[in-house]
């Protein structure tokens, strides 16, 4: 193992001596934002994919999530993204389950205020509003990075609410926060940690509902025209009724 | 195992440079040789400028030393197109940049000839 890996570091120090084109928003994390927008006029397509599975209360449980979106850099600083489609496909072998579902379609918007390289902190604004079947949601983002040489810092404090039902009565909210750190081997090989955690608060009502938190590792390529980041997280927090594993991988590509 | 450790410990304690020496500042040194090249101030700034924050939305800063001339005149223009540079400030950045590999090179001649 040791050799094994120790190979594969030699291998991403070798990369290092090439000078690799990359396409402009790229993601280093999958949970987390960066504070850095895409560049004026540039359009960018996103596939995602989560997969959540096995929970302390039900080893039988998988759930994939597919997200279509498009990104557009307005100026150099904001940043539109439109999710296309989010779509759920959810097998539960214990309660018998086996369906695919549409859920919603999307808009957020990234407004960077400061640079991670040259200011002492990067920060960015987020706002999404989310629209589906008897479901909207509203998320708000304050995002934090720093790059330091080949590394990069980031964190997000995130608020959302969301409210579901024929009259949208049922309103629930969360606080999450998300951090990584990702160390560029080379412009094209790039590895890291994310962290997630997670906090559901009920109808904002003060009363405290799960609070589970996932650490684990990130790997991200990068191409002349696409690139691809995948996070798998494990759960660290012992909660029974969440996953205890998910993993995301982002492909995009721009054009 | 420890070995291991220590040897990617040094590798990336070694990749912390600071800022100003993956990217060296316009100083009277970079001037001297902008104006050998036949650029200006105000384009090596801007070039500086450029790419120290536009370059850097797509990739750590790279040190400009790391790479020869060659490998930057051929990634530089590909990389420009892909972060939506227009021909004045594609023409800072490289000017830039051959700028500081220029002086570069000729610093390190200089340290040759001190200690010949």
């Amino acid at each position: 193992m040791a050799r094994y890996c120790a190979g594969l570091l030699v291998a991403s120090l070798c990369l290092g001596g090439v000078v690799a084109d990359a396409a402009a928003s790229e993601r280093r994390f999958t949970y987390v934002y960066e504070a850095t927008t895409a560049p004026k006029g540039e359009w960018e397509f996103e596939h995602w994919v989560t997969w959540k599975t096995s929970s302390a209360d039900n080893r039988h449980f998988d759930r994939f999530d597919i997200r279509y979106e498009l990104e557009y850099g307005v100026t150099d600083r904001f940043q539109l993204g439109f999710y296309l489609s989010d779509w759920r496909y959810e097998e539960d072998r214990l309660n018998d389950v086996d369906r695919a579902k549409w859920r919603d379609v999307a808009i957020e918007g990234i407004f960077n205020l400061t640079n991670p390289v040259t200011d002492p902190l990067g920060l960015a604004l987020y706002g999404e509003v989310k629209v589906g079947d008897e479901f909207v949601e509203v998320e708000g983002k304050v995002i934090a990075q720093k790059n330091i040489g080949p590394f990069v810092l980031a964190y997000n404090f995130v608020v959302e609410s969301e409210w579901e039902g024929d009259d949208y009565e049922i309103d629930n909210g969360k606080i999450e926060q998300t951090a990584g750190i990702s160390y560029q081997f080379s412009p094209r090989v790039l590895v890291g940690i994310e962290m997630l955690h997670e906090i559901d608060v009920p109808d904002w009502s003060g009363g405290q509902g799960s609070d589970v938190l996932y650490i684990g590792p990130n790997f991200s390529y990068r191409a002349e025209r696409w690139w691809v980041t995948l996070t798998p997280l494990f759960q660290v927090s012992s909660l029974s009724g969440e996953p205890d594993f998910e993993t995301r991988l982002i492909f995009g590509f721009s054009f | 195992m420890r070995r291991i450790v220590c040897t990617c410990v040094v590798f990336l304690l070694a990749g912390c440079m600071t800022l100003e020496q993956m990217a060296p500042p316009v100083g009277p040194d970079l001037l001297a040789v902008g104006e050998r090249q036949g650029v200006g101030a105000e384009t090596l700034r801007l070039g500086r400028d450029l790419y120290v924050t536009d370059c850097a939305r797509c990739h750590s800063v790279e040190p400009i030393e790391r790479y020869t001339v060659r490998r930057w005149r051929d990634a530089l223009p590909r990389m420009a197109r892909e972060a939506k540079l227009n021909r004045q400030q594609t023409e800072a950045v490289t000017a830039y940049v051959l700028a500081v590999r220029a002086g570069h090179c000729v610093n390190s001649d200089e340290q040759l000839e001190r200690s010949d």
